[in-house]
């Protein structure tokens, strides 16, 4: 039975849905495609996340790495055609078989640079760096604009957005959405991003009240109140947005709470993160929407110390959400239209401190997704090194402490989830400035 | 055969029988006294146990004096029946029922012969005056010596007929009685019928909806019809502190009003002594508006006790007694934990009395930023509490130095054992003291705007080579310990007190800073103090400082001009040094720009979450408690307090308002999810414990009128500025509300989640 107030709620849900304008829930969106930022706070080491298993290379890790070398009989081995082969941090047995059966690929040492860089240029003070390396903050930020010094502000996940605003068509749906706080990687020139909380439907307490002429009376007077031009831009701000949480709440109410899952989502933040995002992806075709960009992310990567525990415990936590994450989207028969992928602050250094490691730059991502070619490690996997040694090959580190000189840009890397997303190649070169310099623009690890 | 057995049988009963006389037993149902009205029924019954002959015989006894064919009969069956009068006296008679199998075996009760209960059918007049009156009643079922009650109390009744009587009486009471009618005897009590008492005096009081400011009095007037005395005792609710008044009717405000300034005066006629009439008195101060913003700037928002003192002493002088109070106390560095470092800076940032220096260290916590996600413990952030605190009216110069050397930071941004303990000096601190605390990226000029070359990129401030050139300045300090002495190593982790200097693992080569020279083999303390000098003598500092500062305190979206006067107010003057905080906050908080109180509209800064809350409080007389206890609520709204996400704290001084050109630093925090967790917040905050928080009392009592309300959680919150929309609407909907509690928490929450009340303006 409906009860009078669950009946005003699809009331005002209605009358929400007509006020947005053109939503034809109905509708499917036919070429429905989203983008999902996992953020690896604090710099995750890449050195441990894939190692290579050739003996010889294996031997060169494991002197360079010393205590914090994973044992070769815990790496959860991977075959990758014309790498050799590798293998995988033990805390990863799902995205093993993820990668096993093609749907995750790794891309080895990428990171932010302004222009192709090799070790001789770092000593040219006219060469053209990215500021600040090795710094949290600004790192943070830079992988996520996309743009190589700082005090930029936008992020290239909305700026790419900004170029596919005709796939939204009139939808008043959120097409950018951090999880938890917010993030620059979604703020576009036009694009605006907007910050959820996992199931947090943004219902206000003071708007569930007895009797339901007062609920609804208050409910008005809000809207009138968030609502009315004041005069004064700062307060017309402040009001916004509370007139658009009012305006998200029925929308994301009519999620399916409990649409059917093939496997349950962990009970940890980045799990009910990734949770929260595929139910809102699981709306695309009632709301018309036709891009989407997510943003999620686990902090505690930081590990200048106690490295072995911590990163095992945040990286099977990573393993697990994905798993269920694409699992979900596998079982809705959408897989093919979302691509899950990581950043991190940096990589770290090869060299250990004590029983962590220190900031460094290049580092290994992951790709996630039914349209990836998966089951394959792309870019250049940087031969394992005697650091002290380190000049003698080719390019691969950037200091004697064995941090990653980036062979890929992070522009490269973004720009081809970004033309699988849909920017045209006039786009790509807008939304990721460093891109011109290189000479290949997509690196083939979408299908 | 059969006979014979049944002999048996009876001869065997009797035997038992007599063999166990005392198990024989007789109860009566009901046993406890009845009352039958006259004429009515009661029926009996009786259990008999420990013998198979179930038999009883039933009996009457009437009391002493009344003849037995007084008080009706009863059959064998049990069935009373009383009698058609009450027993004389409605004396009890005794109904007792006896065992055949065992005469002796009796059980009793005792019944009372009532009268009927009358029915009231009307009372007439239904409304009378004060004083005498007299009553008609009309109904069925009296009986002689019947009475009217009025509201419980018998009237003198004289009874008419079974269907009337008639009574007088006096009364001194305003409002509604009730009146019933009682036949003698118990339990013949009527329903009750409402009767009106009204006064025949007409009493008014002018003027109505009068304002008067604290400490001011008005004159009124009461005025009487309907008696020739015209005389009037006068009140005022809560008196003294909701103001006097004196027996002509002169009302004197209190200095410090009440919370929502509203004050109610009565006035009682004495021709009656009952009826009265009310009306409230609005508290207003034509200043509130310019007190209540300069204290929303230069404090954590005024109470009604701050606005009285503010208003007797003006705001120069309040501003110069705030530089002379005595810092609040913080825990000792030693002992503290979390809990009493959060309590501590959320404490005194609510009740202390150095409000000015507690609103300076929340913005100075927002620019040099340590965070308890790293420092863990409360030792380890109380000590940069203490230097925040300590320094908030000094020279910006002493505070960089402090800043650098304190143990807190030392840990936060890996300051400490840089170079102590081998490898490449610490480059943390030296990049962070550089783009956060002093000069940040780009070359500015005096009113902030960036430098820019020919194709209008920013001039940067610094290089990656100054960076490194810095941190070997900084190299060689460590935590102290105990003993204040450094050992051949890094010492552990110490806090109480600054770093000390490292023998011999200091970098002595020459540096050049910011294009500054640093000469080689300068003891430790000597590099520092040429590093700070460059930093704090950097052209940049003035209008950084100032623009951070006046975002923190004033407006997100200074003009240049006004961030220049304040740069200028940094950089000193023949009278002034360099750097002194006490210039620059007077600069910043007595700028024109500041002290418009009908500002532009681009004017004004969003509150965070912890200032929401505390001007709330302090407005209101709420205490939250400790805020340890409710601190993880703060992470929900993206202020975990003295726990921001990273060394740029908890948002951007570069933060935009979302798709507008004007700044909103805090409105990184004030997004969808925030905007509603913090409403949710607020809402508990009124409503606990439910049905709402006792210190919004005032706003209760005075609730049924929507207009006093609102008027008076406008004074309280907004000073009087509430927009005219948000007024109509909070009116348009009290209405609804299901009672005067509803109707509180409903303007509460509408005022303190609206924009105008979100943006200190």
């Amino acid at each position: 039975m409906m009860s009078r107030r669950k009946f005003l709620q699809l009331s005002a849900t209605v009358g929400m849905l007509s006020k947005l304008g053109g939503l034809r829930p109905a509708e499917a969106a036919s070429d429905y495609k989203a983008l999902v930022c996992l953020f690896m706070f604090g710099g995750n080491d890449g050195h441990n996340l894939v190692v290579p298993l050739d003996a010889t290379q294996y031997a060169a890790y494991q002197k360079a790495r010393g205590a914090l070398a994973l044992p070769l009989n815990q790496l959860l081995p991977i075959t990758v055609p014309s790498f050799g082969s590798f293998g995988l941090h033990y805390a990863l047995p799902e995205l093993q078989t993820l990668f096993n059966n093609r749907k995750l690929a790794i891309i080895s040492n990428v990171g932010v640079l302004a222009r192709p860089t090799a070790y001789r240029n770092l000593s040219d003070p006219t060469f053209q760096l990215p500021s600040n390396l090795r710094s949290h903050a600004d790192q943070v930020v830079m992988m996520q604009t996309g743009v190589t010094n700082a005090g930029n502000g936008s992020g290239w996940g909305g700026r790419t957005l900004d170029g596919l605003q005709a796939n939204n068509g009139a939808s008043m749906f959120p097409v950018s959405i951090a999880m938890n706080s917010p993030a620059i990687y979604c703020v576009g020139a036009v694009t605006q991003g907007i910050t959820l909380q996992p199931g947090n439907d943004l219902d206000q307490n003071a708007l569930s009240i007895y009797p339901p002429a007062a609920a609804q009376a208050r409910a008005a007077a809000q809207q009138k109140i968030v609502s009315a031009v004041s005069g004064n831009a700062v307060i017309d701000a402040a009001n916004q947005v509370m007139n658009t949480a009012v305006a998200l709440n029925p929308i994301l109410k009519s999620a399916v709470a409990n649409a059917a899952l093939p496997k349950p989502f962990p009970q940890t933040s980045i799990g009910q993160q990734l949770l929260e995002i595929a139910r809102i992806i699981s709306l695309n075709a009632q709301f018309a929407v036709g891009r989407q960009v997510f943003f999620c992310g686990l902090s505690g990567f930081d590990t200048h110390g106690g490295q072995a525990y911590q990163q095992w415990d945040l990286l099977q936590q990573t393993s697990k959400a994905l798993d269920a994450f694409y699992a979900a989207l596998q079982f809705w028969g959408i897989d093919s239209r979302v691509t899950a992928f990581t950043l991190s602050d940096f990589g770290r250094t090869l060299q250990p401190s004590g029983s962590g490691s220190d900031h460094g730059w290049g580092n290994h991502h992951l790709v996630l997704g039914g349209a990836v070619a998966g089951g394959r490690i792309y870019g250049q996997f940087p031969l394992m090194t005697d650091y002290a040694n380190f000049n003698a090959l080719a390019d691969d580190y950037a200091d004697a402490r064995g941090t990653l000189l980036p062979s890929t840009s992070l522009a490269q890397y973004g720009a081809t989830l970004a033309r699988w997303f849909g920017a045209t190649d006039a786009q790509l070169n807008g939304i990721f400035p460093p891109l011109a310099t290189f000479a290949t623009h997509d690196l083939g690890f979408m299908a | 055969m059969w006979t014979m057995i049944g002999i048996m049988l009876a001869l065997l009963s009797s035997l038992m029988a007599d063999a166990a006389v005392a198990a024989v037993t007789v109860a009566i149902d009901p046993r406890n006294p009845v009352a039958v009205v006259v004429g009515g029924s009661q029926q009996f019954s009786a259990a008999v146990a420990g013998t198979t002959n179930t038999a009883v015989t039933w009996s009457l006894m009437p009391p002493s004096g009344v003849s037995a064919g007084a008080i009706g009969t009863i059959d064998a069956r049990g069935k009373y029946t009383a009698p058609t009068a009450p027993l004389p006296g409605f004396a009890s008679l005794t109904v007792t029922v006896t065992s055949a199998a065992q005469p002796t075996v009796s059980a009793s009760n005792t019944i009372t012969v009532r009268n009927p209960t009358p029915v009231l059918g009307s009372v007439a007049p239904v409304s009378v005056s004060l004083g005498a009156f007299n009553l008609t009643v009309a109904g069925s079922g009296f009986v002689n010596g019947a009475r009217v009650l009025w509201n419980g109390a018998p009237l003198t009744t004289t009874f008419v007929s079974s269907s009337k009587l008639t009574s007088t009486g006096t009364t001194t009471q305003l409002g509604s009685v009730s009146v019933t009618v009682a036949n003698p005897g118990p339990g013949a009590v009527s329903a009750g019928l409402a009767v009106k008492v009204t006064s025949s005096l007409a009493l008014s009081i002018s003027p109505i909806g009068a304002s008067v400011t604290p400490g001011g009095t008005t004159q009124f007037q009461a005025t009487v019809t309907g008696s020739t005395n015209k005389a009037v005792t006068w009140s005022v609710v809560g008196s003294p502190t909701a103001g006097v008044i004196d027996s002509s009717g002169v009302y004197t405000a209190p200095v410090v009003p009440p919370v929502g300034g509203l004050a109610t005066v009565y006035a009682v006629a004495a021709a009656d002594g009952v009826t009265k009439a009310a009306t409230t008195i609005s508290i207003q101060d034509p200043l509130a508006i310019t007190y209540g913003r300069f204290l929303e700037q230069s404090t954590f928002g005024p109470t009604p006790a701050l606005m009285a003192h503010v208003r007797q002493v003006g705001i120069a002088a309040f501003f110069n007694e705030q530089l002379a109070t005595p810092e609040s106390s913080w825990p000792a560095s030693s002992a503290a934990t979390r809990a009493s470092a959060i309590d501590a800076f959320f404490g005194n940032a609510l009740n202390g009395a150095d409000q000015l220096r507690q609103r300076v260290i929340f913005a100075l916590s927002e620019i040099f930023v340590v965070a308890m996600n790293k420092n863990t413990n409360g030792n380890e952030i109380v000590p940069w509490l203490q230097v925040l605190s300590r320094n908030a009216f000094g020279s910006y110069r002493t505070l960089l130095k402090e800043m650098t050397l304190d143990a807190s930071m030392g840990k936060y941004l890996d300051l400490a054992n840089s170079g102590v303990a081998g490898g490449a000096p610490n480059e943390n601190y030296p990049r962070e003291v550089m783009q956060l605390f002093s000069i940040g990226l780009a070359l500015l000029n005096l009113d902030g705007s960036v430098q820019t070359d020919a194709q209008g990129n920013s001039l940067p401030t610094y290089t990656q080579t100054d960076v490194q050139q810095m941190a070997k300045a900084l190299t060689g300090w460590t935590y102290s310990n105990a003993s204040g002495t450094a050992g051949t190593g890094a010492n552990f982790n110490y806090y109480p007190g600054p770093m000390i200097p490292a023998p011999g693992k200091h970098v002595t080569s020459a540096k050049t800073v910011l294009g500054r020279a640093i000469p080689a083999n300068q003891t430790i303390q000597q590099d520092l103090d040429s590093a700070i000098d460059i930093l704090f003598n950097h052209t940049n500092v003035g209008p950084f400082v100032a623009t951070r500062l006046i975002r923190a305190l004033v407006t997100s979206n200074p003009s240049p001009v006004y961030i220049a006067r304040v740069a200028q107010a940094f950089n000193g003057s023949a009278t002034t040094p360099r750097g002194d905080m006490r210039a620059v906050l007077a600069a910043i908080l007595f700028d024109p720009e500041a002290r418009n109180d009908t500002p532009p509209g681009t004017f004004g800064r969003l509150r965070t979450p912890m200032q929401h809350l505390i001007t709330v409080a302090r407005a209101l007389g709420l205490n939250p408690g400790a805020a340890s206890q409710f601190a993880y609520l703060f992470y929900a709204m993206n202020e975990g307090l003295l726990d921001a996400p990273s060394v740029f704290g908890h948002y951007s001084p570069f933060f935009h308002i979302p798709r507008s050109p004007l700044f909103g630093p805090e409105f990184q925090i004030y997004a969808v999810s925030d905007a509603v967790n913090r409403a949710n917040f607020f809402y508990a905050l009124v409503y606990n414990p439910w049905p709402i928080n006792p210190t919004l009392k005032p706003f209760v009592d005075i609730a049924a009128d929507a207009a006093a309300l609102t008027a008076a959680i406008d004074t309280a919150l907004l000073y009087g500025r509430m927009l005219p929309t948000t007024r109509a609407a909070i009116l348009a909907s009290l209405p609804t509300m299901y009672d005067n509690n509803q109707r509180v928490l409903n303007a509460f929450y509408l005022t303190v989640t609206s924009g105008e009340y979100l943006v200190q303006h």
